[in-house]
């Protein structure tokens, strides 16, 4: 059977998330379920925009894309009667300011799910999630996945943004800890999660960068590098001092990787992500689409 | 109902049941579209350039989107001819559907090795000689814009290649496209395809600097289309029709209505590139769109159809 396939989704809504965020949630019709129900976080979707309508002050300069959009999922939920797949995304350019004009009602095709996924092994005990930016959107799914199906695991998220209204999510909320204001994600807080974040201006957490954030919580909490992973998923500086991290400390990592991508299912050979070979000093190209997006932090050179 | 049309074509030797492949490095090597479709259902599938040995290709960022198209500078990233050979020849076996072997090189020693290597190969129906990459620093492109080179290296592959026809695919990149196609001819071309794609470049502004790690790209897509269809004319009027040689025409083409005009235009056979990356099925659609205009327009055979532009 296919992995993968064109699936024509239903908007249930497309929200705004602060001034640079949305959400589209979509309802999977019932005939696409044997193929959604194989979804594992990490995984995503090439969403077709060429027929949505242009917003009517476009800050972009307008244009026909002929191209589908990579889109990560923050969540799918899969029922017996249901399945509702979400993403998240930010309007960076012509296409994802289009995608701001879905909704509710409208029919959405994409092609998914693509690509590999974060892996939870059986021993595993501590998962640390770490994410930037937009980042932050595979890692939710991960939380989600792992709440459901490894509910003993322990699972901390750390969060980094430039500032506040980089974070990517509708609940947060801060209270007091040991005099000290802390942010909470609700995304991820549910799973059981709990969640430090660190921003560039200290608009929320704390000042500075969520590399350090979680180099401080590694050796406050005394994580051992045996039984715990590392995932992280962000811009690629910040991935590259993740998988530095882990790396100097022994912890293992998988990295979720972007490439600007022209089919997302292993046609054009645009996504190359540069890896190496065990025991060979030629590195190889693989594809970020089909080999990816997630890696062994190991593997990619950085 | 509409009369049957017979929508085979016979190209440059090789039966199609219809005139539309695959365009090389749009489709993979063989087996990457079959979740999507059965690829026998094409006239013809087209691999990704093969070259003597493997290449890693270009850094990224390799591919820009642009408004109804897209810049490429993947720089022939394939497995080479060896792992071709032991990898995916086996499962061309098992497809029924005539494959052609793009082939790319540096000099013409290379491509004459890749095709002799191939020569043999009764999975394969014939070559497609890429001399017009425009994303490889030395070579490529340069083959492809002088005319003496041209009929060198058309006529050096085409004895390696054997009994197998050999298609050369054209740059856009030239003054007079018709001096390339005829000295392609000369060497000993069974079929052109036109058009691969042109040099183009994409500034971020922010930085200063080409979007593209290689800094231009080849641009595809339906942006091209329109000169891609005149240059096929022109090619079909002043060099294939003379010479009894078909056209591949290609550049832009995402539904039938597209394909058509290339034939009408003058091409015996259409390509689709760019367009399967967004719609992987989109070949065909297209071939159904094919059979059912020319069931509406009362065509019996749709070789009535190739250069009928009034
Ligand atoms: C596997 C994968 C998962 C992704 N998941 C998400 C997600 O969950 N949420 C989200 O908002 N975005 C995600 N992206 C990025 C998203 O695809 C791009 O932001 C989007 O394509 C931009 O399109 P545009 O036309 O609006 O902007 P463009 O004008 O095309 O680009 C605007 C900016 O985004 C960058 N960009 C464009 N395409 C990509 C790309 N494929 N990867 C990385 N950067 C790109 C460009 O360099 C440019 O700086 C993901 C990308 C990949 C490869
Ligand atoms: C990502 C990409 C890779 C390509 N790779 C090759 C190649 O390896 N060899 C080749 O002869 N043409 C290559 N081409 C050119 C296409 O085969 C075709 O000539 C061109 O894209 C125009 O057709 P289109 O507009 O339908 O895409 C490539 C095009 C794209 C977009
Ligand atoms: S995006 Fe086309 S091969 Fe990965």
């Amino acid at each position: 059977m296919s992995e993968k396939a064109e699936i024509k989704a239903n908007v249930i809504s497309n929200k705004a998330i602060g001034p640079c965020f949305c959400k589209l949630s979509l309802r999977i019709p019932e005939q696409y379920y044997p193929i959604m129900s194989r979804f594992l976080p990490g995984q995503f979707a090439q969403v077709a925009i060429e027929n949505l309508g242009s917003p009517a002050n476009p800050r972009f300069s307008p244009r026909q894309s002929v191209l589908r959009k990579p889109f990560s999922f923050s969540s799918v939920e899969i029922t017996k009667n249901h399945i509702i797949a979400h993403i998240l995304y930010c309007v960076l350019g012509p296409g994802t300011e289009k995608m701001t004009t879905i909704k509710a009602g409208d029919e959405i095709n994409m092609i998914a799910p693509l690509g590999t996924s974060f892996t939870v092994s059986d021993d595993l005990e501590t998962a640390l999630l770490v994410g930037g930016g937009m980042g932050a959107v595979p890692l939710q799914s991960l939380a989600e996945y792992i709440h459901k199906n490894h509910p003993k695991k322990k699972m901390i998220a750390f969060i980094g943004a430039r500032a506040v209204k980089g974070l990517p999510f509708f609940h947060t909320h801060d209270h007091l800890e040991k005099g000290k204001i802390v942010t909470e994600i609700e995304e991820f807080e549910k799973y059981g999660a709990k969640t430090y974040i660190a921003t560039d201006d200290g608009s929320a957490g704390i000042k500075g960068f969520v590399t350090e954030l979680l180099a401080n919580k590694v050796s406050e909490l005394s994580i051992k590098p045996a039984n715990t992973m590392i995932y992280t998923c962000g811009p690629e500086p910040m991935m590259k001092a993740v998988a530095g991290f882990a790396h100097k400390n022994n912890f293992k990592c998988q990295v979720s990787l972007e490439r600007m991508m022209a089919c997302g299912i292993g046609l054009c050979q645009s996504c190359a992500v540069e890896c190496s070979q065990p025991g060979q000093t030629e590195t190889v190209y693989k594809l970020c689409c089909k080999d990816g997006p997630v890696f062994d932090s190991a593997e990619v050179c950085w | 109902m509409h009369s049957k049309t017979d929508i085979s074509v016979d190209f440059a030797g090789v039966r199609l049941k219809n005139p539309v492949m695959t365009a090389s490095g749009t489709c993979g090597y063989v087996d990457e579209l079959d979740d999507f479709m059965d690829i026998n259902l094409l006239g013809g599938f087209i691999t990704k350039s093969i070259t003597l040995l493997p290449r890693k290709g270009n850094p990224v960022p390799r591919i820009v989107e642009t408004n109804s198209g897209m810049l490429n500078a993947i720089g022939l990233a394939n497995i080479g001819v060896d792992r071709f050979i032991s990898e995916k020849i086996p499962k061309i076996r098992e497809k029924n559907v005539p494959f052609f072997v793009n082939i790319a090189g540096w000099q013409i020693d290379d491509y004459v090795a890749v095709t002799a290597r191939l020569a043999d190969e009764d999975a394969i129906a014939g070559f497609e000689l890429n001399i017009s990459c425009p994303n490889v620093k030395k070579g490529g492109i340069t083959f492809g814009t002088d005319p003496v080179l041209i009929k060198k290296i058309t006529a050096e592959v085409k004895s390696a290649a054997g009994k197998k026809p050999l298609i050369v695919k054209l740059t856009p990149g030239v003054t007079d496209i018709s001096a390339t196609a005829a000295a392609a001819v000369e060497g000993g071309a069974d079929g052109l395809s036109l058009i691969n794609t042109f040099t183009a470049m994409v500034i971020d502004i922010e930085s200063r600097k080409p979007v593209l790690a290689n800094r231009t790209g080849g641009l595809s897509g339906p942006a091209i289309k329109p000169i891609a269809v005149y240059l096929v004319n022109k090619v079909y009027k002043e060099v294939a029709k003379p010479a009894g040689i078909p056209i591949l025409g290609l550049g832009g083409i995402r539904t039938a209505s597209d394909a058509i005009e290339f034939i009408i235009a003058g091409a015996t056979a259409v390509s689709v590139g760019t367009a399967t990356f967004a719609q992987p099925r989109c070949c065909l659609e297209i071939i159904e769109g094919i059979a059912d205009y020319c069931g509406r327009h009362g065509i019996k055979n749709i070789s009535e159809l190739t250069g009928s532009l009034q």
